[in-house]
């Protein structure tokens, strides 16, 4: 199996700042419809199949919870 | 470890000087850094201490809520400065790597904002660059990282990010001060090469 | 001026902050440091429109300078900050004690040594009582209970080192500066003329003598004179602001000493004391420099025992031993870091103390 490309948010730690959905070329990213144990709505991966891995979400994110595998 | 408030660049001085072969670095705010740790950040650059600082400037006391720092603009609120800063009553807005740069101790010195993608990339270069600096010895490196204060500039993060893109890049230019071998590194009786102004 | 005092509900910073304006101080100067932040932010939003100065120093080294400054030149002026930010300030305070300058200082305790943490705290009894960097010089020190004596210490405090030409240190600690009580303001009194005798600043020639302000003294016998006039302030602070209140039995078993937050708590064990078995009384000291020792000493006779309360590993303690010295057992409860004993855990010290002193319980 040939792994995709794809961001994976860790939703605990997110804090709902959005910039890595601001700042995602493809659009991908959204918040979900659920909060985390501290209240925020985190970004969840709406459309893994645009990820291109391009890590851009990951260079953003000031919570550093963000890892981008390819 | 931990410093006393400000006090960074002098324990770092004195860890390096145990370990020389360690790489050590600071981080500090602005407030830290600018005000409090004036005299340390001054005099660890001016001996070229080889050791990395990392300078995180959001133009604020961020952690004790938000009160104004060295840094703080002209004009911008806080919780010190309720009518906004005026020189008048506090002066000018300190521009540390301008300051660092009149000496002869550092190595590297850069200003770089955690904005954008790009200037995100821009900055970890010269976090690498000053990093490697300290590795080969070249002495004192710091990098200053211009960046947001959501809570006490009263900003969502984007609008923060524009904020500092917009308007605290005027104050702050973005620049690559130095990158050169410390001055006490030249071979003797050689003239010193001219700083490349990236 | 409008006399009727307005009464208000406010946290113990802000009441702190408008008692140093009520006591006619218009000078502040000081850096920020939690738990007392909204005391320089309180004076940065009201000093300057009624014609005073807030300037927010580059460290507390600066500040106190500052400080040390604005006396000399004969002004009512004001710092305020927590322990780190104290002991940074101490070599100022020497210097102004040496040069024999008031000045009020507000200490909001909080957790250490070192960094520490922001929470409750005593533990800067002798940084207060002993401080002041190196030298003899000595602090008086206030040490309010509720929201509305730091108000009013801090206003009254600037009568004091103007009367002692002597620095006041007004102790609180994290849970008074942050929480909330009714507080009845007193007057802002108007800004006294710093037109001090001592002081430096502009005059006609001929007016009067130069002013120097110093604290070097070459000469040992001149040395020697700062420290015994020093000495005789003292004594006479002694015999003249030393204060303190009680509460409780009039024919105490066992005696609580404790000031501060910690005396507010001891306040709670008193009305408990059927619980305990015990009678109970407390002796808080409003002032711990000058110490309250002939109370204490008279008590020492007529009581059991003294149980001294505080949250710090036993500073306070020492004064009040020296004060009873030996004429009846004097035990501790202490705790550090930010907790605090519960009214029942002091009840269950004072019925140990008490059985070990042989009270029947
Ligand atoms: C001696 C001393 N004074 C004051 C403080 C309180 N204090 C903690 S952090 C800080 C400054 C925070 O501002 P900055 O360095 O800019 O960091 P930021 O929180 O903005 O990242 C201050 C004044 C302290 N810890 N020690
Ligand atoms: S890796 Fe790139 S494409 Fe994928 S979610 Fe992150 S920013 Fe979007
Ligand atoms: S950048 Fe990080 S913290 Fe901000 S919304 Fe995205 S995942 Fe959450
Ligand atoms: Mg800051």
């Amino acid at each position: 199996m040939i792994a995709m490309p794809k961001a994976k948010v860790d939703a605990e730690r997110c804090r709902q700042c959005m910039l890595c959905v601001e700042f995602c070329p493809r659009g991908v990213l959204v918040v979900s419809d659920q909060t985390n144990s501290r209240g925020f709505y985190p970004v969840v991966m709406r459309d893994e199949e645009k990820c291109t891995g391009c890590g851009i979400c990951a260079l953003v994110c000031p919570s550093v919870c963000i890892e981008v595998y390819r | 470890m931990q410093a006393a408030h400000g006090r960074g660049p002098a324990v770092a001085t004195g860890i390096k000087r145990v370990h020389p072969d360690s790489v050590v670095f600071t981080y500090q705010g602005d407030g830290d850094l600018a005000s409090i740790g004036m005299a340390e950040i001054v005099h660890a650059a001016s001996r070229g201490e080889n050791f990395t600082v990392i300078f995180i400037n959001n133009a604020v006391f961020g952690m004790t809520q938000g009160q104004m720092a060295p840094t703080t603009l002209i004009g911008q609120k806080t919780t010190t400065s309720p009518r906004g800063r005026t020189a008048a009553e506090a002066g000018w807005p300190i521009r540390i790597c301008e300051l660092l740069d009149t000496l002869e101790g550092p190595a590297y010195i850069a200003r770089e904002a955690l904005t954008t993608p790009p200037r995100i990339r821009s900055a970890k270069k010269s976090i690498r660059r000053a990093f490697e600096a300290q590795l080969a010895g070249e002495g004192f490196g710091i990098v200053e990282l211009l960046s947001t204060c959501p809570t006490w500039w009263g900003m969502d993060p984007l609008e923060a990010i524009r904020h500092i893109d917009d308007t605290m890049v005027e104050h702050y230019p973005l620049r690559v001060f130095r990158d050169r071998p410390a001055a006490h590194d030249r071979p003797a009786g050689q003239q010193e090469e001219a700083g490349s102004d990236a | 001026m409008n006399e009727e005092r307005r009464r208000v509900f406010i946290s113990g910073n802000e009441a702190t902050a408008e008692g140093g304006i009520a006591g006619g101080c218009r000078h502040f100067f000081g850096y920020p440091i939690t738990p007392q932040n909204k005391i320089p932010e309180y004076m940065a939003e009201h000093l300057p429109p009624i014609g005073g100065v807030y300037l927010q120093a580059e460290s507390e080294v600066a500040a106190i300078n500052m400080v040390y400054g604005a006396s000399s030149a004969g002004a009512r002026v004001m710092t305020t900050s927590s322990s780190p930010g104290i002991a940074l300030m101490q070599e100022g305070l020497s210097y102004m004690l040496g040069s024999e300058l008031p000045a009020v200082i507000v200490n909001m305790v909080r957790g250490g040594p070192g960094l520490g943490n922001v929470a409750v705290a005593q533990s800067d009894y002798w940084l207060s009582t002993r401080g002041a960097g190196h030298g003899d010089g000595r602090c008086i020190t206030l040490t309010p209970y509720s929201v509305q004596e730091l108000h009013n210490f801090t206003a009254g405090a600037f009568e004091i080192a103007d009367r002692y030409q002597n620095i006041v240190m007004v102790l609180g600690d994290a849970i008074l500066a942050t929480m909330m009580e009714p507080c009845e303001l007193i007057p802002r009194r108007e800004m006294e003329p710093p037109g001090r005798p001592y002081a430096v600043g502009p005059h006609e020639a001929g007016e009067r003598e130069r002013n120097i302000v110093n604290s070097l003294w070459v000469d040992f016998d001149a040395m020697e004179a700062v420290n015994i006039r020093n000495e005789e302030r003292y004594a006479r602070a002694a015999a003249e602001i030393t204060d303190w209140e009680e509460f409780g039995s009039d024919d105490p078993q066992v005696l609580l000493c404790a000031y501060g937050i910690s005396a507010r708590l001891c306040e709670g064990a008193v009305m408990r004391a059927e619980e305990a078995g015990v009678r109970l009384r407390l002796l808080r000291p409003k002032t711990v420099f000058p110490f309250p020792t002939v109370p204490i000493r008279e008590w020492s006779e007529r009581v059991d025992a003294m149980l001294v309360v505080e949250l710090s590993m036993g500073q306070f303690v020492e004064d009040v031993r020296l004060a009873v010295e030996g004429r009846c057992p004097v035990d501790l409860l202490s705790r550090a870091g930010g907790n605090m004993p519960t009214v029942s855990e002091v009840l269950a010290k004072v019925r140990e103390v008490a059985a070990k002193a042989g009270v029947a319980v």
